[in-house]
């Protein structure tokens, strides 16, 4: 290679740099080994307020809030004793601070390269405070979806009082009336003739607590108390719980539990009413046997565990959204036990589903994060 | 002291898909000598209004499979008798629906059962004037 293209090489390579340098999004900061800055870039300019001419040259804590700019001289220190890194080689989330003394959210990576015996740090740094924003955003707007929801229900569920109630209490009223004109027109008649409208009486009143019961789980807020759970124990305690019932009618239950331990932040009580649920549907479903009902559950690679339970039963016709208020297949369901489910679920920052299932039947599933619902 | 019906022994069709009060005011009904035939859907209504010898029809607005008025109305093109609507559900869109319909009363869920059976005394002693 001749000399004049070889410096033809190195400008073009240095015009290459420079036009990455300029028109990268992410900020590049160039340090030496004592952590003056070297070089910093458009989008650093950008993100930290400062010109390239006024931090050149000055220590990169500058860059830095408290407590990470006072300890950063001795991390340099560490680093070269040691040689344990903290940032080098990884994406770290930390903070920085604006010319205006503003702290925001930062991701950090940092390479270490060495140029003719001179070490060089180079850090690549996101300004995340957007995107942190917008989660906090989408967070908020997902929790005033849910309260709209919630008041929209509540609505529904008023209307569905005043209709359910009125049909038990409209009984009641007739049974109570059958008696008293039994006893207006024979005040000595035997006591055993009253018996049936007396068992009608208890009967209604069976209904209406069920059906109170019912509209109070579902009206109250849901508050969970967390721990943590091992879900091999729950499907367990769930597996224990129905396999009597499913024997009695013939069915299957398949519980296959997760090889290795999954720990869960939990409300485990209300876990397994939303278990519990879905297990008595299936079994409901296949009324009789043969059939099967089969859980199972596995870790998802994003943090969350997925239980799925399926049965051999018809399935959900089409059309019906099983997760709607009042919306029931069973001739003597209410139609709030699946809102139930889903209203547990979504507390636990989950989500729950139903699919078809391959040779017919119905699938439920329900994905839970690991860690419980996030805090934002 | 309740005294018997004068209109004792009609037949009454009676149509309510809630089992409990369905049977408490049938009950009620048979106490006063009524026969009464109970149906608990329109699906076995419709044959029973052609068929049962019924002469006086008390339903439900909110029946399975159709609503009180059209039962009324199928009741009125076969018979002249008394019809009856009784609803827990007495709403603008309900009322306007019997109101419409001069051969149809209302009554409202929970049901005196004095009243129905004064209403059903008179509408009998009406037809039996004219």
């Amino acid at each position: 290679m001749t000399t004049s293209s070889s410096a033809r090489l190195v400008a073009l390579q240095a015009a290459r740099f420079e036009a990455i340098l300029k028109t990268a999004r992410d900020g590049i900061i160039s340090i030496d080994p004592d952590g003056v800055i070297t070089l910093f870039n458009h989008a650093a300019e950008e993100i930290f307020g400062y010109r390239a001419a006024e931090v050149e040259g000055a220590s990169i804590s500058m860059l830095m809030p408290e407590p990470y700019r006072s300890e950063h001289d001795s991390y340099i220190r560490r680093y070269r004793e040691t040689g344990e890194a903290r940032a080098i080689g990884r994406i770290r989330k930390v903070e920085g601070r604006r010319r205006s003394g503003e702290t925001f959210p930062l991701e950090l990576s940092v390479s270490e390269v060495q140029v003719g015996g001179e070490t060089l740090y180079t850090a690549v740094i996101r300004d995340v405070s957007g995107r942190e924003r917008d989660e906090a955003e989408l967070e908020r707007l997902r929790r005033l979806s849910l309260q709209r929801q919630r008041l929209a229900d509540i609505g529904a569920l008023t209307a569905k009082i005043v209709h359910d109630l009125a049909n038990p209490l409209a009984a009641l009223s007739m049974v109570g009336q059958g008696i008293l004109r039994r006893v207006e027109r024979s005040p000595d008649m035997a006591i055993e003739t009253v018996r049936p409208q007396a068992e009608r009486l208890v009967a209604t009143a069976v209904r209406l607590d069920a059906l109170l019961g019912e509209f109070k789980d579902f009206a109250r807020v849901q508050r969970l108390e967390f721990q943590n759970v091992e879900v091999g124990s729950l499907l367990q305690t769930l597996e224990d719980f129905w396999r009597p019932e499913a024997e009695r009618q013939h069915i299957v239950l398949d519980v296959c539990k997760p090889a290795e331990e999954i720990l869960l932040r939990a409300d485990p009580e209300r876990l397994h009413r939303v278990f519990d649920n879905l297990v008595k549907n299936s079994l409901e479903a296949i009324d009789r046997g043969p059939g099967r009902v089969a859980v199972h559950a596995e870790l998802l690679p994003d943090d969350r565990v997925r239980l799925e339970f399926s049965d051999s039963g018809p399935g959900v016709p089409a059309g019906v959204d099983v997760f709607a208020l009042f919306e029931t297949t069973k001739p003597t369901g209410t139609g709030l036990g699946l809102p139930i489910c889903r209203q547990i679920i979504a507390a636990h920052g989950g989500d729950i589903a139903v699919a078809g299932g391959e040779s017919g039947g119905a699938v439920f599933q329900v994905d839970l994060p690991v860690h419980g619902p996030s805090l934002a | 002291m309740t005294t018997v019906c004068d209109c004792s022994g009609i037949g009454i069709l009676l149509v309510d898909g809630d089992l409990l009060f369905r049977q408490a005011l049938a009950d009620n009904l048979r106490f006063d000598g009524h026969e009464v035939v109970e149906c608990a859907s329109a699906h076995d209504a419709i044959p029973a209004i052609r068929s049962a010898p019924c002469a006086a029809l008390v339903t439900e607005y909110v029946v399975p499979g159709a609503n009180g008025v059209y039962l009324a109305d199928r009741f009125r093109s076969l018979r002249s008798g008394p019809t009856v609507v009784v609803t827990a559900q007495v709403t603008g869109t309900v009322a306007a629906d019997v109101g419409a319909r001069h051969y149809v009363h209302l009554l409202s869920k929970p049901l005196e059962y004095q009243r129905l059976h004064d209403l059903l005394h008179r509408l009998v002693e009406d037809l039996e004037d004219r």
